[in-house]
Protein backbone atom coordinates (compact mmCIF):
# COMPACT_ATOMS: atom_id res chain seq x y z
CA UNK A 1 0.00 0.00 0.00
CA UNK A 2 1.25 3.55 -0.69
CA UNK A 3 2.40 5.55 2.29
CA UNK A 4 4.77 8.29 3.44
CA UNK A 5 8.30 8.61 2.02
CA UNK A 6 11.27 7.28 3.95
CA UNK A 7 15.03 7.06 3.59
CA UNK A 8 16.48 3.87 2.17
CA UNK A 9 19.60 2.17 3.44
CA UNK A 10 21.61 4.18 0.89
CA UNK A 11 20.21 7.45 2.21
CA UNK A 12 18.04 8.13 -0.82
CA UNK A 13 14.36 9.01 -0.23
CA UNK A 14 11.91 6.34 -1.33
CA UNK A 15 8.20 5.72 -1.42
CA UNK A 16 5.87 2.80 -1.93
CA UNK A 17 3.68 3.20 -5.01
CA UNK A 18 1.01 1.14 -6.67
CA UNK A 19 2.34 0.33 -10.12
CA UNK A 20 0.56 -1.05 -13.17
CA UNK A 21 1.02 -1.37 -16.93
CA UNK A 22 -1.60 -1.67 -19.65
CA UNK A 23 -1.09 -5.41 -20.21
CA UNK A 24 0.73 -6.28 -17.00
CA UNK A 25 -2.19 -7.57 -14.97
CA UNK A 26 -3.07 -6.41 -11.48
CA UNK A 27 -1.33 -3.46 -9.89
CA UNK A 28 1.57 -4.25 -7.58
CA UNK A 29 3.15 -2.25 -4.80
CA UNK A 30 6.75 -1.37 -5.56
CA UNK A 31 9.38 0.79 -3.91
CA UNK A 32 10.52 3.83 -5.94
CA UNK A 33 13.38 6.24 -5.34
CA UNK A 34 12.24 9.87 -5.28
CA UNK A 35 14.70 11.88 -7.37
CA UNK A 36 13.69 15.18 -8.95
CA UNK A 37 17.23 15.34 -10.35
CA UNK A 38 16.55 12.39 -12.63
CA UNK A 39 15.25 13.77 -15.88
CA UNK A 40 12.87 10.84 -16.45
CA UNK A 41 11.21 8.21 -14.33
CA UNK A 42 12.41 4.66 -14.57
CA UNK A 43 11.34 1.14 -13.75
CA UNK A 44 13.17 -2.16 -13.72
CA UNK A 45 12.56 -4.94 -16.24
CA UNK A 46 10.12 -6.78 -14.02
CA UNK A 47 8.03 -3.67 -13.43
CA UNK A 48 8.10 -2.88 -17.15
CA UNK A 49 6.31 -6.07 -18.17
CA UNK A 50 3.08 -5.20 -19.95
CA UNK A 51 4.07 -1.65 -20.89
CA UNK A 52 3.76 -0.45 -24.48
CA UNK A 53 7.08 -0.37 -26.33
CA UNK A 54 7.43 3.18 -27.70
CA UNK A 55 11.08 3.21 -28.60
CA UNK A 56 14.63 3.51 -27.38
CA UNK A 57 16.38 6.40 -25.69
CA UNK A 58 20.05 6.80 -26.47
CA UNK A 59 22.43 8.60 -24.17
CA UNK A 60 25.88 9.77 -25.18
CA UNK A 61 28.08 9.94 -22.11
CA UNK A 62 30.94 12.31 -21.43
CA UNK A 63 33.37 9.90 -23.04
CA UNK A 64 31.22 9.69 -26.17
CA UNK A 65 30.08 6.17 -25.36
CA UNK A 66 26.44 5.42 -26.14
CA UNK A 67 24.05 3.65 -23.86
CA UNK A 68 20.40 2.87 -24.48
CA UNK A 69 17.21 2.37 -22.52
CA UNK A 70 13.82 1.07 -23.60
CA UNK A 71 10.99 3.62 -23.43
CA UNK A 72 7.64 2.23 -22.30
CA UNK A 73 4.23 3.87 -22.38
CA UNK A 74 0.89 3.10 -20.73
CA UNK A 75 2.36 2.81 -17.26
CA UNK A 76 0.63 4.13 -14.16
CA UNK A 77 1.98 4.94 -10.72
CA UNK A 78 -0.12 5.88 -7.73
CA UNK A 79 1.25 7.17 -4.44
CA UNK A 80 0.35 9.28 -1.43
CA UNK A 81 1.21 12.96 -1.01
CA UNK A 82 0.45 15.56 1.60
CA UNK A 83 -1.68 18.46 0.43
CA UNK A 84 0.46 21.34 1.74
CA UNK A 85 -2.52 23.69 2.07
CA UNK A 86 -5.03 21.30 3.60
CA UNK A 87 -2.56 19.21 5.55
CA UNK A 88 -4.36 16.08 4.41
CA UNK A 89 -3.05 13.00 2.68
CA UNK A 90 -4.32 12.25 -0.79
CA UNK A 91 -3.39 9.85 -3.53
CA UNK A 92 -2.07 11.08 -6.87
CA UNK A 93 -2.03 9.05 -10.06
CA UNK A 94 0.42 9.59 -12.90
CA UNK A 95 0.14 7.84 -16.25
CA UNK A 96 2.92 8.26 -18.77
CA UNK A 97 6.17 6.99 -20.19
CA UNK A 98 9.12 5.55 -18.27
CA UNK A 99 12.57 4.26 -19.10
CA UNK A 100 13.51 0.69 -18.32
CA UNK A 101 16.53 1.16 -16.08
CA UNK A 102 18.24 -0.71 -13.31
CA UNK A 103 16.30 1.24 -10.70
CA UNK A 104 12.73 2.28 -10.03
CA UNK A 105 12.73 6.08 -9.92
CA UNK A 106 10.07 8.76 -9.75
CA UNK A 107 11.75 11.53 -11.70
CA UNK A 108 11.54 15.15 -12.60
CA UNK A 109 8.67 14.93 -15.10
CA UNK A 110 6.36 13.50 -12.42
CA UNK A 111 7.47 16.12 -9.88
CA UNK A 112 6.64 18.81 -12.44
CA UNK A 113 3.36 17.32 -13.65
CA UNK A 114 2.03 16.90 -10.12
CA UNK A 115 3.70 20.00 -8.58
CA UNK A 116 5.50 17.84 -6.02
CA UNK A 117 8.20 18.82 -3.59
CA UNK A 118 10.12 16.79 -1.06
CA UNK A 119 10.25 18.51 2.34
CA UNK A 120 12.39 17.75 5.35
CA UNK A 121 10.62 19.09 8.44
CA UNK A 122 12.99 19.78 11.34
CA UNK A 123 10.27 21.45 13.41
CA UNK A 124 9.22 18.03 14.68
CA UNK A 125 11.12 15.32 16.51
CA UNK A 126 12.29 13.17 14.92
CA UNK A 127 12.58 15.18 11.67
CA UNK A 128 9.92 14.18 9.16
CA UNK A 129 10.17 13.75 5.43
CA UNK A 130 7.09 14.55 3.39
CA UNK A 131 6.16 14.48 -0.25
CA UNK A 132 3.96 17.54 -0.71
CA UNK A 133 1.90 19.03 -3.48
CA UNK B 1 30.53 -1.20 -27.78
CA UNK B 2 30.28 -2.19 -31.43
CA UNK B 3 28.13 -5.31 -31.65
CA UNK B 4 26.71 -7.35 -34.52
CA UNK B 5 23.20 -8.76 -34.56
CA UNK B 6 21.95 -11.43 -36.91
CA UNK B 7 18.31 -12.14 -37.71
CA UNK B 8 16.89 -14.48 -40.35
CA UNK B 9 16.31 -11.59 -42.78
CA UNK B 10 18.68 -8.89 -41.59
CA UNK B 11 21.93 -8.20 -39.83
CA UNK B 12 23.26 -5.07 -38.11
CA UNK B 13 26.47 -3.76 -36.65
CA UNK B 14 25.74 -0.98 -34.20
CA UNK B 15 27.21 0.88 -31.24
CA UNK B 16 25.18 -0.61 -28.42
CA UNK B 17 25.41 -0.80 -24.66
CA UNK B 18 26.10 -4.54 -24.01
CA UNK B 19 23.81 -4.44 -20.99
CA UNK B 20 21.05 -3.14 -23.22
CA UNK B 21 21.68 -5.98 -25.63
CA UNK B 22 21.20 -8.44 -22.78
CA UNK B 23 18.00 -6.64 -21.81
CA UNK B 24 16.77 -6.93 -25.40
CA UNK B 25 17.43 -10.65 -25.49
CA UNK B 26 15.50 -11.10 -22.26
CA UNK B 27 12.62 -8.95 -23.47
CA UNK B 28 12.45 -10.93 -26.71
CA UNK B 29 12.40 -14.16 -24.76
CA UNK B 30 9.46 -12.95 -22.68
CA UNK B 31 7.65 -11.42 -25.68
CA UNK B 32 7.84 -7.98 -24.08
CA UNK B 33 9.04 -6.81 -27.50
CA UNK B 34 8.64 -8.48 -30.89
CA UNK B 35 11.45 -9.32 -33.30
CA UNK B 36 10.26 -6.80 -35.91
CA UNK B 37 10.36 -4.07 -33.26
CA UNK B 38 13.94 -4.94 -32.35
CA UNK B 39 14.95 -5.01 -36.01
CA UNK B 40 13.42 -1.59 -36.54
CA UNK B 41 15.14 -0.29 -33.42
CA UNK B 42 18.51 -1.54 -34.61
CA UNK B 43 17.90 0.05 -38.03
CA UNK B 44 17.35 3.37 -36.28
CA UNK B 45 20.46 3.05 -34.13
CA UNK B 46 22.49 2.05 -37.21
CA UNK B 47 21.12 5.10 -39.04
CA UNK B 48 22.18 7.29 -36.13
CA UNK B 49 25.66 5.75 -36.02
CA UNK B 50 26.09 6.33 -39.75
CA UNK B 51 24.94 9.96 -39.61
CA UNK B 52 26.18 10.87 -36.15
CA UNK B 53 28.58 13.59 -37.24
CA UNK B 54 26.09 15.19 -39.60
CA UNK B 55 23.30 15.06 -37.01
CA UNK B 56 25.57 16.52 -34.33
CA UNK B 57 26.25 19.44 -36.66
CA UNK B 58 22.62 19.91 -37.66
CA UNK B 59 21.04 19.52 -34.20
CA UNK B 60 23.65 20.46 -31.57
CA UNK B 61 22.31 20.12 -28.04
CA UNK B 62 18.91 18.95 -29.26
CA UNK B 63 17.08 15.68 -28.84
CA UNK B 64 16.22 14.08 -32.17
CA UNK B 65 13.54 11.48 -32.74
CA UNK B 66 14.57 9.04 -35.46
CA UNK B 67 11.94 6.98 -37.21
CA UNK B 68 12.17 5.34 -40.59
CA UNK B 69 15.80 6.31 -41.26
CA UNK B 70 14.94 9.99 -40.90
CA UNK B 71 14.70 12.63 -38.21
CA UNK B 72 10.99 12.94 -37.42
CA UNK B 73 11.35 15.62 -34.76
CA UNK B 74 13.98 17.71 -33.00
CA UNK B 75 13.75 19.89 -29.94
CA UNK B 76 14.38 19.87 -26.23
CA UNK B 77 14.39 16.56 -24.41
CA UNK B 78 11.00 17.29 -22.81
CA UNK B 79 9.53 18.26 -26.18
CA UNK B 80 10.83 15.06 -27.73
CA UNK B 81 9.21 12.88 -25.04
CA UNK B 82 5.96 14.81 -25.46
CA UNK B 83 6.15 14.32 -29.23
CA UNK B 84 6.63 10.57 -28.85
CA UNK B 85 3.66 10.31 -26.48
CA UNK B 86 1.49 12.24 -28.94
CA UNK B 87 2.59 10.29 -32.04
CA UNK B 88 2.09 6.68 -31.03
CA UNK B 89 1.76 5.70 -34.69
CA UNK B 90 5.45 6.45 -35.21
CA UNK B 91 6.56 4.01 -32.48
CA UNK B 92 9.00 2.49 -31.98
CA UNK B 93 11.40 5.41 -32.46
CA UNK B 94 14.92 6.26 -31.30
CA UNK B 95 15.44 9.37 -29.18
CA UNK B 96 18.92 10.64 -28.69
CA UNK B 97 20.28 13.89 -27.32
CA UNK B 98 23.19 15.25 -29.31
CA UNK B 99 26.08 16.94 -27.53
CA UNK B 100 26.73 20.65 -27.94
CA UNK B 101 30.07 21.56 -29.53
CA UNK B 102 31.39 22.89 -26.21
CA UNK B 103 30.56 19.55 -24.57
CA UNK B 104 33.20 17.91 -26.72
CA UNK B 105 35.76 19.90 -24.76
CA UNK B 106 34.02 18.96 -21.53
CA UNK B 107 34.19 15.34 -22.58
CA UNK B 108 37.93 15.54 -23.10
CA UNK B 109 38.36 17.26 -19.74
CA UNK B 110 36.18 14.65 -18.08
CA UNK B 111 38.18 11.86 -19.65
CA UNK B 112 41.43 13.46 -18.56
CA UNK B 113 40.13 13.84 -15.03
CA UNK B 114 38.39 10.46 -15.02
CA UNK B 115 35.29 12.14 -13.66
CA UNK B 116 33.02 9.60 -15.30
CA UNK B 117 29.61 9.97 -16.90
CA UNK B 118 27.60 13.11 -16.28
CA UNK B 119 24.16 11.92 -17.32
CA UNK B 120 21.54 11.30 -14.70
CA UNK B 121 18.30 9.78 -15.72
Amino acid sequence: MPGAPYFGIDGRPRIQANWSTLKGGAAQTLEFILDSGATRSGVDKVGGIGGTFLGTVGVIGASGVQSQHVLLGDTTMEFDVVDAQQGTVRTVTHTGEVLVTGQRIIGQEVFQAKSLSLTMDFTVTPPAIRLEC
Amino acid sequence: MIMSFKFPDASFTVDLDPKFAADLAEMLATNAVQTYEVVRMLEQIAYFDEHRLQLSGDYPGQTVVIGDQAVLFSGSQDEAFTWVAAHRGAAPVYLVTLPRPEQSGDALAAMAGSSGAVYRG
